[in-house]
């Protein structure tokens, strides 16, 4: 890659092939990750019409690690996002006399942004760092390509449960998150400024339209397929021991954080601009 | 296809990985129901050969005849009906770590046959007991040793009843006795069921006791490929050395002190 600009070009051509090989590397990795997403959704559509995977057995488990045992954390994180931003904006606002405007935020910011999101870091971490460290002690175990030899196709078996699991449970966890949030911040609001729970719950869903909830699981979805895709993809390209999975796995977390929060951005303002 | 013709064609296959060529127009064939073992020092190019026939590496240029098919030049769904026909067993079992013993047997049968769940259960018993490990069918993998990883792994590649089983380095790893017992079980493969098996390995106690055929590879190129009289009456000294794993010779890696002296001053 870098050759041919150093040797053409000089010191300019060094600097270029510098810029151009991590270009380059990151390029074949979306590439890689776009195939990968391909043949999944291949395997998660057509192929289980056409027999050619058995996908309905692997998707109850899926479904049950990825969505029923995340409840405990998503819980504790979504309460607590709630719980901090009133924490956070109940005096300012108490001193504008605006307190009763606590809830419509706690809302509004729950279901658009931080419902979302909260939901997708922990997704990322505890389900997206599960998928890049199994594949890839599946892969230097030589299981991925045993199912190969087998004519079992791994993204029919491994990808396609996993990407439909995510697509499934992640927006239903962000849905959850909504109300978590809304109970964290009520629980505050209650004990720490005086406002009852009722005039809360009537007061919550005053400025929430269509377009906050469709644009919050709009991000929901997108995240996931983001997490998944990333994940699976640096397991089944994982290399080099033990050491190579601790390093696959860093670099799978910390490139779905980055693509979750550019794509949330991007995401946020395509809904101010065309859905709010 | 015939008995008379060989069910494995291997023809002039070279493999590079960047400008290291690891098989240098490697060709040979395999009878039906015998079992052909493919010897070689480390970083000889015999697992290499071993992933090129079963489809797992493409050559670079060649091509490898499986029962009639050229894997090689297989794609999709064609490669898929090829695999279909052999089994492979790697040198760690690669068993699926998240299933049980049965289950990993089943696997195969789940995906490629119409057999009801009561017939897959009765194939996954009768597997399990020609390897002796009925006994272990709801462990996990992680719960078996060495030997029973193998042969676990063995009754995972017959569960289709393939023609052709692959085997990496069987004995890799094991004692001995586990070492004959999984050398015992090739060879009943081979006489009950006329199963041809294709071995790695570079223990030359399992190739006397296994070995129909012997195809040697020294840096990627074939020295031999013979019979067990063969390789025992060979005057090649990469053959010899091999043979009587002796430390000087051809494959030695000792250096001369000449070479040690050079290495350090230039």
């Amino acid at each position: 890659m870098s050759a041919w600009p150093e040797r053409l070009l000089g010191a300019p051509g060094r600097l270029l092939g510098r810029v151009g090989q991590p270009v380059g590397g990151a390029l074949r990795h979306v590439s890689g990750m776009w195939h990968l997403l391909v043949a999944s959704i291949y395997y998660s559509t057509v192929a289980p019409l056409t027999g050619r995977s058995k996908l309905r057995e692997q998707l109850a488990p899926a479904l049950r690690n990825v969505g029923v045992r995340s409840l405990p954390i998503i819980v504790l994180v979504n309460l607590l996002t709630g719980a901090i931003l009133v924490l956070q904006t109940g005096d300012v606002m108490a001193k504008f006399g605006q307190l009763q405007e606590v809830p419509g935020m706690v809302a509004l910011s729950m279901v658009r942004e931080l419902g979302p999101l909260m939901t997708a870091i922990v997704m990322t971490a505890r389900i997206g760092a599960s998928f890049t460290a199994v594949l890839a002690a599946m892969r230097l175990n030589d299981e991925i390509l045993a199912l190969e030899t087998m004519a079992i196709h791994p993204a029919g078996y491994l990808l396609a449960p996993r990407l439909l699991s995510m697509l499934v449970m992640v927006p239903c966890l962000t849905v959850l998150s909504y109300a978590l949030g809304m109970v964290g911040g009520a629980v505050v609001a209650s004990g720490a400024y005086d406002l009852s729970l009722a005039f809360y719950a009537e007061n919550s869903f005053r400025y929430l339209d269509f377009a906050d909830l469709a644009s919050g699981l709009l991000k929901a979805v997108v995240f996931s397929v983001l997490i998944s895709t990333v994940c699976c993809y640096y397991g089944v390209i994982a290399a080099g021991g033990p050491t190579g999975l601790g390093r696959y796995t860093m670099v799978a977390v910390v490139t779905s954080l980055v693509a979750v929060v550019v794509a949330d951005a991007v995401l946020t303002a395509f809904a101010v601009s065309y859905m709010y | 296809m015939p008995r008379d013709q060989p069910i494995i064609r291997v023809r002039d296959v070279t493999k590079r990985f960047g400008d290291v060529e690891v098989l240098r127009g490697v060709s040979f064939d395999v009878m039906p129901g015998t079992t052909v073992c493919i010897l070689g020092g480390s970083g000889g190019g015999k697992s290499t050969l071993l992933k090129v026939m079963f489809g797992a590496e493409p050559p670079t240029s060649g091509q490898v005849w499986i029962d009639g098919d050229d894997i090689a030049a297989a794609r999709g769904r064609e490669l898929d009906r090829i695999r279909r026909k052999f089994g492979v067993m790697f040198q760690s079992g690669a068993m699926l770590n998240s299933l049980s013993v049965a289950e990993n047997v089943a696997l195969p049968l789940r995906y490629h046959s119409k057999l009801d769940e009561d017939t897959i259960a009765t194939t996954v018993k009768i597997k399990l007991h020609q390897v002796d490990l009925l006994h272990a069918a709801d462990r996990l993998p992680s719960q078996l040793s060495g030997g029973m990883l193998k042969r676990a792994a063995v009754a995972r590649a017959l569960a289709l009843d393939p023609k052709i089983l692959f085997y990496d380095e069987p004995s890799a790893g094991l004692d001995p006795i586990a070492t004959t017992r999984v050398d015992q079980l090739i060879n009943d493969l081979k006489h009950a069921m006329g199963i041809t098996n294709c071995v790695v390995t570079h223990v030359m106690e399992s190739v006397e006791r296994i070995a129909d055929q012997v195809v040697m590879l020294d840096r990627g190129a074939v020295v031999l490929d013979g019979s067990l009289e063969e390789l025992n009456a060979s005057e090649d000294p990469r053959v010899q050395q091999f043979r009587e794993g002796g430390l000087r010779g051809p494959q030695s890696g000792v250096v001369s002190t000449q070479d040690y002296l050079r290495d350090l001053l230039l």
